[in-house]
């Protein structure tokens, strides 16, 4: 059975091809969030079961959106999808609290990671 | 574990995924325009108000003009009764001058400044809501057409301007994102080419197939022009350097974390 899911990256194609990958699983997409503010604002009122999170996004990024809902439940299963270097990147996504760091491109990885979490 | 995400679902009251979608989606676009929109200009009302003062200032110099008119009529009837009309008189160009001289001048003079104030206004709302964004979002979106994707066009109401203007930054994002996909497959694409040529290598000479040999060459060859494009590219908060894609040093990664936060029980794949 599905999962409810928050789906923040500031691509629009991305957030789609997500959403798809996502729903193909059964998982529940409960929300979309084009930046940090409107993740922490929608994981607020929606208090999804797990966030996947991109890094790099115009207005406040990912990882200070990770920091504040961490902040506000400790909680918060946080996957990391991004495109930017995994082995430079994925030990601050550790130190954070998130539960993985995933390159966005590797799909199977990340629906075993969200089956598993 | 998937069974308790649902049961969570069930407990926080979600009618259906579509209600629920719907209702965030309403939410979220109402959240949008409140965060965003603090300068909402409805350009259809602006519109319609210069258009209201223009009729209006028109209705009025119509006005006036009737108005002489009608009086510039009066005053030729009983000039013709008290005494014949003089040769200058039959000039209508001059009579017509002298009449609106006599008649009222400063009300025309009220309805000239009121047009003149009109078109000020017009041009004034014109260059600072209309030509001054276009021409910044014209600058940004060439720069962008250009390959620089770091560039951001400022979005700064909710009209149509506005919209053209998220809209290019969200095209710019998606190309951002599609070519560091493109850059992810084809670094991992390499790496697989690579592996197969060392082991196509260490096969004895006569079993080793030149024509496979020469195809993985090739593929790599494309592999390299394609990594080659895509770092002609700026891109937003990322910059790839040798073979990994990077972000500039934020505060975000440099904070600590308090321990109770460092769960670490999740799984980083290499």
């Amino acid at each position: 059975m599905g999962k409810s899911i928050l789906i923040v990256d500031d691509s629009t194609i991305m957030r789609k091809m997500l959403r798809k990958t996502l729903e193909s699983k059964g998982h529940i997409i409960v929300g979309e969030a084009k930046d940090g503010m409107e993740a922490v604002a929608l994981y607020k009122s929606l208090k999804p079961d797990q966030v996947t999170m991109d890094i790099t996004m115009r207005g406040m990024n990912g990882l200070d959106a990770a920091k504040e809902i961490l902040h506000h439940d400790p909680k918060a299963k946080i996957l990391f999808l991004s495109n930017l270097d995994e082995e430079k990147y994925g030990e601050d996504a550790k130190r954070l609290g998130a539960k993985g760091y995933i390159n966005k491109h590797k799909s199977n990885e990340i629906l075993n990671l969200i089956e598993r979490l | 574990m998937a069974n308790k995400g649902l049961a969570d679902a069930m407990k926080r009251n979600w009618k259906s995924p579509v209600y629920e979608t719907a209702q965030n989606k309403k939410k979220r676009d109402d959240q949008k325009r409140s965060d965003k929109c603090s300068t909402f200009i409805p350009y259809n009302k602006v519109l319609i108000c210069f258009f209201l003062l223009l009729l209006f200032s028109f209705s009025a110099g119509m006005k006036l003009i009737l108005e002489i008119n009608e009086q510039k009529q009066g005053k030729k009837i009983q000039e013709a009764i008290s005494h014949p009309i003089s040769a200058s008189e039959m000039d209508p160009l001059a009579a017509g001058i002298r009449n609106i001289s006599e008649f009222r001048p400063h009300r025309m003079i009220w309805t000239i400044g009121f047009h003149f104030f009109g078109i000020l206004a017009t041009m004034f709302v014109f260059m600072r809501y209309f030509l001054n964004p276009l021409k910044e979002t014209t600058t940004a979106a060439k720069r962008i057409a250009d390959g620089h994707l770091d560039e951001t066009i400022p979005v700064r109401s909710c009209d149509e301007i506005g919209n053209v203007g998220q809209t290019i930054n969200d095209i710019a994002v998606n190309l951002q994102e599609t070519l560091l996909t493109v850059w992810n497959h084809t670094e991992q694409c390499s790496v697989a080419i690579d592996h197969i040529h060392d082991q196509i290598s260490m096969q004895p000479a006569n079993l080793i197939s030149h024509e496979t040999i020469k195809n993985l060459e090739s593929l790599k060859q494309g592999m390299e022009s394609m990594r080659t494009w895509v770092k002609e590219f700026d891109y937003y908060a990322v910059t790839i350097v040798e073979k990994k894609v990077l972000a500039p040093e934020s505060d975000g990664m440099k904070q600590e974390i308090p321990y109770s936060q460092q769960l670490g029980e999740g799984e980083y794949h290499d």
